[in-house]
């Protein structure tokens, strides 16, 4: 068995686990009842946007340092994860927030961070596909990849500063005191979603490196 | 829309991305393999 | 020539040549002072609504304005040129912010003044700190265009990237911006907001010039 089907497998057999977990043997929340059993999928999807960014960010750096080709593959891999568990963060984080905060959207800092830095990468790979030669694209995405994970803390900060200090949220969470079956099960849907990551990257980085073959470089 | 639904909602959008993105990338790679070396290099 | 004089030289060659054409900041400023009365318009005369519609304004004249300022290089390939001149390209990168801020402070300047009139904000009397933020905001704004006016350079359609990479990226100077432009105005308390304007104008400062040398090396 390749290394790509053992991690495929081991990802398939803990996220089985985190939705048994999540789904099955953890209990409602006192406050948002079965509702909270969403947070189980929406911040692993949420950490493997940021995993994916920081992959970026590292990738990025030593693609730009080294310009060794393998770099560059795991850049453009690592990119791409992040607009898709970004886009899926922004998605689940509205499908939990309807129907317990009653509001699809709220201007809350962790939101507008990572619908700001879902359009930076989205910016990213269109650079990337827009450059007249994939070599000159290949440096460029890794640039809007870095400069988009630089500014990360100051967009957080500047958009949590920006709505605190006129007015104060009107929608805060609450402090979730988590007991042992929920901490748990988000335990292990974290890392069922880490493993998830990793067989992602490693399946779109063979993919990337076979097509650059196939482009002759 | 009950819990169940929002729930069965917001898994269901997460696994069918996932899947349908893996099914797009293994397919990419059949295509980009070339032909003759399958299992040659892992 | 030392690196300074000819940082020095790129901005005079710049703005020379946006002196003749004025194409990037007869454009950039038409867009602020649309978007000055679009905005204003839509959201009413309120004052404590100036500073955002200033500074929205000032963002959006930057994102259309910025690709222009490499337009010269794409059409005659000049930056090529340019890059084979010896010494280091960090030069090349500060002698175009120079140009570039020079431009923007221009834009916002009249933009400014436009919506004080607009708005009846009390401008008067506040000129100097008013200069401050504007002055660096436009900076953050002109480091952090600079790199992306040479990102774009060799990637089709970048009229229409621009704003995309630029709005985003520049989103916590422009929040400053608008906060300290609020404050001054009203008179409240800055709060955290110089640092976070220092903070924006430092990580661009420090990390487009080394970015831009990879994003011009044509190796």
């Amino acid at each position: 068995m390749s290394g790509s089907a053992v991690l495929g497998t081991a990802a398939m057999l803990l996220l089985a686990g985190a939705v048994y977990a999540g789904l099955v043997a953890s209990p409602p929340d006192a406050f948002q009842g079965d509702y909270v059993r969403i947070m189980y999928v929406h911040v692993p999807t949420a950490w493997t946007a940021y995993l994916a960014v920081a992959t970026t960010l590292v990738a990025g750096v030593l693609f730009l340092w080294k310009r060794d080709p393998r770099y560059d593959a795991l850049t453009r891999s690592a990119t791409e994860l992040a607009v898709l568990f970004t886009g899926l963060t922004l998605a689940t984080g509205s499908i939990w927030g309807r129907p317990v905060w009653g509001v699809w959207w709220t201007w809350d800092a962790r939101l507008v961070t990572t619908a700001i830095l879902f359009l930076i990468y989205c910016a990213a790979l269109l650079v990337r596909a827009l450059a007249d030669d994939p070599r000159r694209g290949a440096r460029l995405g890794a640039v809007v990849g870095i400069l988009g994970a630089v500014d990360v803390p100051l967009i957080h900060y500047s958009v949590v500063w920006f709505r605190t200090l006129h007015q104060p949220p009107s929608i805060t969470r609450g402090e979730i005191a988590l007991a042992p079956p929920m901490l748990r099960a988000l335990l292990l849907s974290v890392l069922a979603f880490t493993v998830l990551f990793a067989y992602l990257l490693a399946l779109r980085v063979r993919v990337a490196r076979l097509e650059d073959v196939g482009d002759g470089g | 829309m009950t819990p169940a639904l929002w729930i069965a909602l917001a898994y269901g959008l997460v696994a069918a991305t996932v899947l349908l993105y893996v099914l797009r990338l293994r397919r990419r790679l059949r295509q980009a393999r070339p032909h003759g070396r399958e299992g040659g290099k892992s | 020539m030392t690196g300074w004089a000819r940082a020095a030289a790129v901005a005079r060659k710049d703005l020379r040549m946006e002196w003749r054409g004025r194409a990037a900041a007869v454009t950039s400023l038409l867009t602020g002072l649309l978007l000055v009365l679009v905005l204003g318009v839509a959201l009413g005369p309120d004052p404590a609504r100036a500073a955002a519609v200033v500074w929205v304004a000032v963002g959006s004249a930057a994102a259309v304005g910025i690709p222009r300022i490499t337009q010269a290089e794409a059409d005659q390939q000049a930056l090529e040129a340019l890059l084979l001149y010896p010494g280091r390209r960090e030069h090349l990168y500060w002698g175009k912010a120079a140009s570039l801020a020079v431009l923007l402070g221009a834009v916002a300047a009249v933009v400014l003044a436009v919506a004080g009139v607009l708005f009846a904000l009390p401008l008067g009397g506040r000129l100097v700190p008013l200069a401050a933020v504007t002055g660096a905001g436009v900076a953050s704004l002109a480091a952090l265009g600079t790199l992306l006016a040479g990102l774009l350079l060799h990637v089709r359609g970048r009229e229409l990237l621009m704003p995309l990479l630029l709005l985003p990226l520049a989103l916590p100077p422009l929040l400053a911006c608008i906060r300290l432009t609020d404050a001054i105005l009203t008179g409240t308390p800055a709060g955290v907001w110089p640092g976070v304007l220092a903070a924006a104008v430092a990580v661009f400062g420090l990390a487009c010039p080394i970015l831009f040398e990879v994003v011009v090396d044509d190796a």
